[in-house]
This record gives C-alpha cells, structure tokens and sequence, in this order.
C-alpha cells in the first residue's frame, strides 16, 4: 500500500511541476544576441554576446539556444557541427530565478565577408524535459547579429617604384580649361587674356605684351580590374576560393597603396556583390569604404574573365589599368603588349594560407 | 576530463572491494562484510556521481537534465520492484546501484548520442531487472557480487571505449563526418553481450550453477589441502567422537578463513595504497578545487546581488547577474499614478490663479501620457504632446499654452476656465 502512495505522490509531483512549467516557464523570459563590433578584420578575434534574462521567479533548468551561420565565423569549435557552408552550434544554460546570464563567445573571423546569423532558435524545457517551448528569434534581433568582415593587405609583388610615376597630374592635349600651374612657354597677348598672366619677362625682350601659355592636365586615376574566377575553367562560381582570395588580399593591398597616395581607383570586376547582382564598378576614395566593397564581393561570375576584359577595356580612358588575376593565358598576357597601360598580377597562390 | 575519468576508475573499485571482502569471508555462510560494505560505497558512489554530473553541467555539451529523469525513473523501476518482489534491501540497493551505474555511463555518453542507441536504454532497464531476478536466486554462485563484477568489468570497457572516442572526437574538433563506425559497432556488440550473459545466466542457472558449484568445490578441495599441508592443525583430545571431530572440521575452517581474510585484507590495503600514492597530486588538487567551489557557492548563496564568471576553455565566458525583482505589476503601478495625480489636481485647484497655475495644469495633462503609456519625450513640443492624445483633443489648451510658457502673455481667468475644463473631462476619462 505504502509503496502505491509512493508512486501516487511521485505522479503527482511530476504532474504538477509539468503543469506549472508549461504554463509559466517562458513568461517572463527574453533572448538577446548581438557582436560586439559591426566590422573587424579576417582573422580578427570578437565577442559575439547572447543574453538570456528571466524575470520571473520560476527557475529554468534547461535552455538550448541553437545557432546557425556561415562556417567561416569559427566559434565553439567543441561543440559545433560544420556543414557544407554553414556553422551549426547549440548553447547549453541554466537559469535561476530572476537572474540574468551572459555568455560572451569568442569569435575568430576566418575569412572576409558579409556575415550573419541566419537562424536562431531558443528552446527551454523544465526539469523533467516534458515540456519544451520554443521562442524563435525576430529578424529585427538576427539583424543585430550582422558582422562585415574586411579583407586583410596581403605583401605583393607589386613595385612600389611605380607609384612615383602614378603621382601627380598628367598631361593631356586638350581640356576645357589650362592649368596655371604647368607654363610650357609664351604667346602674343590677346583681348581676352587676363593681365595675371602676362609674362613681364618675355614682354620686355618682345617689346610687346605676351602671356604664359599654359599646359592641359588632368587627375591621374588608376583603374583595377579584378578576376574572380579562380581558373579558366570557372563558369559560375569560383571553384578555387582560396585563389579568389589571395587576389582580393592583393587588390585590397593595391587599393591601399593608391588611395593613401592621393590616387583615385576605379574598381571593376566580373563579379556581382552579395547583396543583390549588382554588377561591380566603383569608384573608390577612401581605403576603409574600397575595404567594405571588397568584403561583399560574392564568387559569382557574371561574365567569363576574357570576354570582360574584351568589353570593358575599349571604353576606359585610365592611364593605367591593373589586372589581378590568379592566373594568366595567352590572351591576358597579350593585352600588356597591346596596350601600354596596362599591367597584369598574379599573385603568388602557393604562398597563401589554405582556406 | 583527467579528474572525470579518475572518479570514475574509483568508483570502478568499489564492486572490486564488496568481491574482496566477500573472497574474504568465503567460508562464511553470510556475507556480513558484504552487506556493511554495500550502503557506504553506494552512498560515495552517489555523491562521487552527483559530484561528477554538476562537474558536467559547467560543460556545455554534457548540459542535458535527462540523466535526472533516469535516475528518477531508475529510482522508480528499482526501488518499488525489490519492496514488492524481492524483500531484500540489500539486492535492491544492488540494482539501484547499476541502474545509477548505467545511468552515470549514458550521462558520460551523452556527446554521443547517436552512437549509443535510443533502444540502449530499453536493454538497460531489461538488464537491471534481469539482474534483480539473479540476485534473488538462492544459488550460492549467483550472490550480488561475482555477478556484479562481471557487469561491471563489461560497462567498464565500454566506458574505456567511451573515453577514447571522447579523446579521438576531441581531436577531430567534433565533426560529426568523422564518427568512428567501428567503435559504434564495437559499443553495440559490447551491450549484446551484456544481455545475453545476462538472459543465459537467467535462463540456464541450475546446469551453470551445477558446473560452478562443481569447480567450486574442487577449489576449495585444492585450498584446504594446501593449507593443512602447510599449517598443521593444533592436536585435538584424543577421545574422539563425532562431535569431536565436527569441532575439529570447524576450527580449521576458522583458522584458514582468517588467514584468507587477512591475505586480501592486506592485498587491498596494498593497492589501495598505491593507488592513493599514484594519484596523490591529483587527488589533492580535485578536494582542493571542490572545498574552493564550496566556499564560493556558499558565499554566494548569502550576497544579494553577485555577479559570477565562468570562463570555460571552449570558448566562451559566462557572467551570471541576479536581476531586481519587479515591485509592482503593472496594474498596481497605474492605479498609483492616477492616486498621485489626483493628488496634485487638488493641488492645482489649491493654487491662486496665474501663470504658474496653467503650466502646472498642463504638466497634469502631460502626466495622462504616463498614465496611459504614452510615451513623452523630453524634446517633444507642445504641439507633438497634443498629437498623441489620440483620444482626447487637448489643442485649445495648448494653442492657450503656447504664448503662456513661450511668450509675454499673462494668463486670464478665461484661460484658467478651459484648463479647468480639460482637467475634468480628463478626470472623469481616468476612472
């Protein structure tokens, strides 16, 4: 008898405990997750910060936040499954009543891009795992888990000598207006010269009034031309990602050198950004935005490298083009002899840290 | 993972010492040093267990709260079914134990999950109650500890097994690709053995019992001759009868029992000694590092607002806060800001007529907004206060307010009048 009283109370204490956690466990409950910076650098290490609060008096004892993002975030590696692109992880924590934990993981991002979590699913359960609510987390919150990831420079062969040469302004032959600051010699004075200009040396040894005749100039620019397939054979995607990326590496490094100079660079690839098939032509200006473009640079190929390069270089007027590339065929190598402004980089793929 | 594993090789002696004393007392026909042995190595056994699962819960991946519910459902399966069908308190605790010892292997198993099969468990709960139905046999070969240690040294193989996976896993990062299919294998192969042992052991007893207790015999033919070769007996009184010769039997048996018992006493004290001296660094440091987490969980438990870190070699910090209780709900918290400004309407209405009267009568207005959850904000304008009361119009106030609290304008008692009107209308919109 006594031993069926014991199994009565039991059943009724496990009743009970399970009719009161499913009523009030995930009341008074809140999930919270954010990085702790919107930007770092590859192989950075940051704090990606979930926050759990329960404000309620009901202790609970089990709750499993599942996480899902790219593999290229690399955190809880003891406990996360990796699949083909993505980054699966659960988080394990235990509540109290009315207490607030935070657990702050850390992050090493492995390589750049644009990167969040892409589902977040909290679920809790009571002591004896009978009921489990689940709370899944609002788009507004997944935003707040975005982190942009900035290529790093890489050391490339390109020859710092030839800055000096891209310094300064060029000379063209004509423009709509003269630079006063470049003088190639004199001529007569006409009505609508401005007396500045009048050259008084000249006009004493002329014994009539000359003025300085001026040259044409304009800003030099540099414009890059980045091939996103890793080999010749690449049709819609880069096969070879880490090809892809030491050429990133190197034009990001390009881009610093010209843009700390005073350089403007025109950036084209045959790519499309990550965030829509935006077709990549840019103007860079400043090092850090060139830096914010390049990490959202997907591996889709819009148009195969050698048909590009047959369509864009005709229409540009740069003094000087740049093409990175990871490799090199005949064609691309013939354009350096066909036209004088252009320059081709390989970079060095072997010396590359293997992704 | 070195103290877990130590833990778990010192519980692992404990079936170890109940067979020692038990060969200890071989000759007696019950087996006292046995039963006083069982409770106490239980009791270290659960709280060595309880120690070794809270050790878990600090670690993310062994945070699951179903080991509770199998020792609760192993508590329920084992202790009712000895009341009611065995009487024994001894052999209940004995299936109690391996309940918790099966339940202590699934917890450590639980990173793998997929190795150890859901049906494990079922075959677990089958081996425990097999396992009952052995001890009860009144068969001297199937008395609890032979028994147990044979299933001990079983599950202490797979758990070895366990802990190199855990080691191999830990190396390959975890992946999931990489689970070893032979060791999967090997686990499974191990648990069918146990049950079939087990379910041979039930269904054949009498023929295996007959084998035993024939081997055993001879054993023991073999002993006794061997010691009364070596020792001779003490002469007996040479009027010998057949009670003579019965004492005589028994003094022998005494004398050789005590030299056995003392012979594995002290083999016992022996590797326990060593055992003790092997490990002595390690041991220090785990009762140093529990009497720590003690003294820390104690003094926490008497600080009102703590903050905790638990940094954890896999990547991650925790900080644990105690948050502030809410005083009042929300209820509680609007009845008391409509008593407080109807206090301060009485207050208005106590005021001499003035500037200073319609501004404070304003701020009552502004005060509904709280009331009513409507957001004010600091750099809100008077105009965008009146936007917000979607339910009543307040603009004539403010168009009065407006040249009041901005400009020159002294306040009439036409001015006052309106306020005056407002504030009731707002009064009676509150109740």
């Amino acid at each position: 008898m006594s031993v069926f009283v014991i199994i009565i109370v039991f059943l009724s204490i496990f009743l009970l405990i399970t009719k009161v956690y499913n009523k009030n466990m995930m009341k008074n409950f809140s999930y919270n997750c954010f990085f702790s910076t919107d930007e770092a650098f590859e192989g950075d290490e940051v704090e990606f910060i979930e926050e759990l609060t329960n404000n309620s008096f009901l202790p609970v004892p089990w709750i499993k936040s599942e996480l899902s993002t790219s593999k290229w975030l690399d955190f809880a590696e003891f406990q996360s499954a990796v699949s083909d692109k993505s980054r699966f992880s659960a988080s394990f924590f235990t509540l109290k009543s009315y207490s607030k934990t935070r657990r702050v993981w850390k992050v090493k991002c492995l390589k750049r891009g644009s990167y969040i979590f892409n589902n977040i699913m909290v679920v809790a359960s009571d002591l004896f795992g009978m009921n489990i609510s689940s709370i899944s987390i609002s788009e507004e919150k997944l935003l707040q888990t975005k982190i942009t990831v900035l290529p790093v420079c890489s050391v490339n062969s390109y020859d710092k000598s030839n800055i000096k040469n891209n310094i300064g302004d060029i000379f063209i032959k004509n423009h709509i207006i003269s630079d006063p600051f470049y003088i190639n010699g004199v001529r007569d004075y006409t009505t609508t010269d401005s007396f500045q200009k009048i050259n008084w040396s000249a006009t004493a040894k002329e014994q009539k009034l000359m003025v300085n005749r001026n040259d044409f100039t304009t800003n030099r620019n540099i414009t890059i031309i980045l091939n996103i397939q890793s080999t010749s054979y690449d049709v819609t995607e880069s096969l070879f990602i880490n090809n892809t990326e030491i050429c990133i590496k190197t034009c990001a490094s390009l881009l610093k050198i010209f843009l700390d100079t005073g350089i403007s660079v025109r950036l084209l690839s045959n790519t499309v950004f990550e965030y829509g098939d935006i077709p990549v032509d840019i103007m860079c200006t400043d090092h850090m935005s060139s830096l914010r473009i390049l990490s959202n640079l997907s591996y889709k190929i819009s148009t195969v490298f050698e048909k590009y390069l047959e369509a864009i270089i005709p229409t540009l007027d740069s003094p000087e083009i740049i093409i990175i590339s990871p490799y090199s065929n005949e064609y691309i190598s013939s354009l350096q002899y066909i036209f004088s402004n252009i320059r081709i980089i390989v970079p060095d793929i072997s010396g590359g840290n293997n992704i | 993972m070195r103290i877990l594993s130590l833990i778990w090789r010192i519980l692992l002696f404990y079936p170890v010492a109940v067979l020692l004393s038990a060969f200890a007392t071989i000759n007696e026909t019950t087996y006292t040093n046995a039963i006083y042995f069982l409770p106490i190595m239980s009791l270290i056994f659960i709280s060595g267990y309880c120690i070794r699962f809270f050790m878990y819960r600090f670690e993310s991946r062994h945070k699951k709260t179903t080991a509770f519910l199998e020792i609760l459902i192993g508590i329920i399966i084992s202790v009712p079914f000895s009341i009611l069908f065995l009487k024994i308190n001894n052999t209940a605790e004995n299936v109690f134990f391996i309940i918790l010892y099966i339940t202590g292997l699934k917890a450590y198993s639980h990173t793998f999950i997929e190795i150890i099969n859901p049906w494990y468990f079922g075959a677990s709960v089958l081996g425990h109650i097999v396992t009952a139905i052995m001890l009860h046999s009144e068969t001297e070969i199937f008395k609890e500890t032979p028994f147990i240690f044979l299933i001990t040294v079983c599950l202490f193989m797979i758990l070895y097994n366990h802990r190199n996976i855990d080691v191999l896993m830990q190396k390959r990062n975890y992946g999931k690709e990489y689970l070893p299919e032979s060791t999967e294998r090997l686990n499974r192969n191990f648990t069918i053995i146990i049950c079939i042992f087990s379910s041979l052991l039930l269904f054949f007893q009498k023929q295996i019992n007959a084998v035993f207790d024939f081997v055993w015999e001879i054993i023991k033919k073999i002993i006794k001759l061997l010691l009364t070769s070596t020792n001779e007996p003490e002469e007996v009184l040479p009027n010998g009868s057949g009670s003579a010769e019965h004492s005589e039997k028994t003094e022998i048996i005494t004398r050789d029992n005590t030299l056995l018992n003392n012979v594995f006493m002290l083999i016992m004290m022996t590797f326990l000694l060593i055992l003790v001296i092997r490990f002595r660094h390690t041991i220090a440091t785990f009762f140093k590092n529990i009497l720590i987490d003690i003294i820390n969980a104690f003094s926490s438990v008497f600080k009102s607002k703590t903050r905790t870190e638990n940094s954890d070699p896999r990547g991650y910090t925790d900080y644990v806060e105690t948050i502030e209780r809410k005083q009042t709900n929300d209820k509680s918290t609007r009845k008391e800001l409509i008593r407080k400004w109807k206090k301060n309407l009485k207050k208005y209405h106590s005021m001499s007529d003035g500037n200073e009267k319609f501004r404070f009568g304003y701020m009552l207005i502004t005060f509904v907004c709280r009331i009513k959850n409507k957001n004010i904000t600091e750099y809100d304008t008077p105009c965008e206060m009146s936007r917000k009361f979607e339910d009543f119009d307040i603009s004539e106030v403010t168009h009065i307010y407006d040249p009041i609290r901005y400009g020159d304008k002294k306040c009439s008692t036409h001015n006052i009048n309106a306020m005056n009107t407002a504030l009731d209308k707002l009064r009676k919109k509150l109740k």
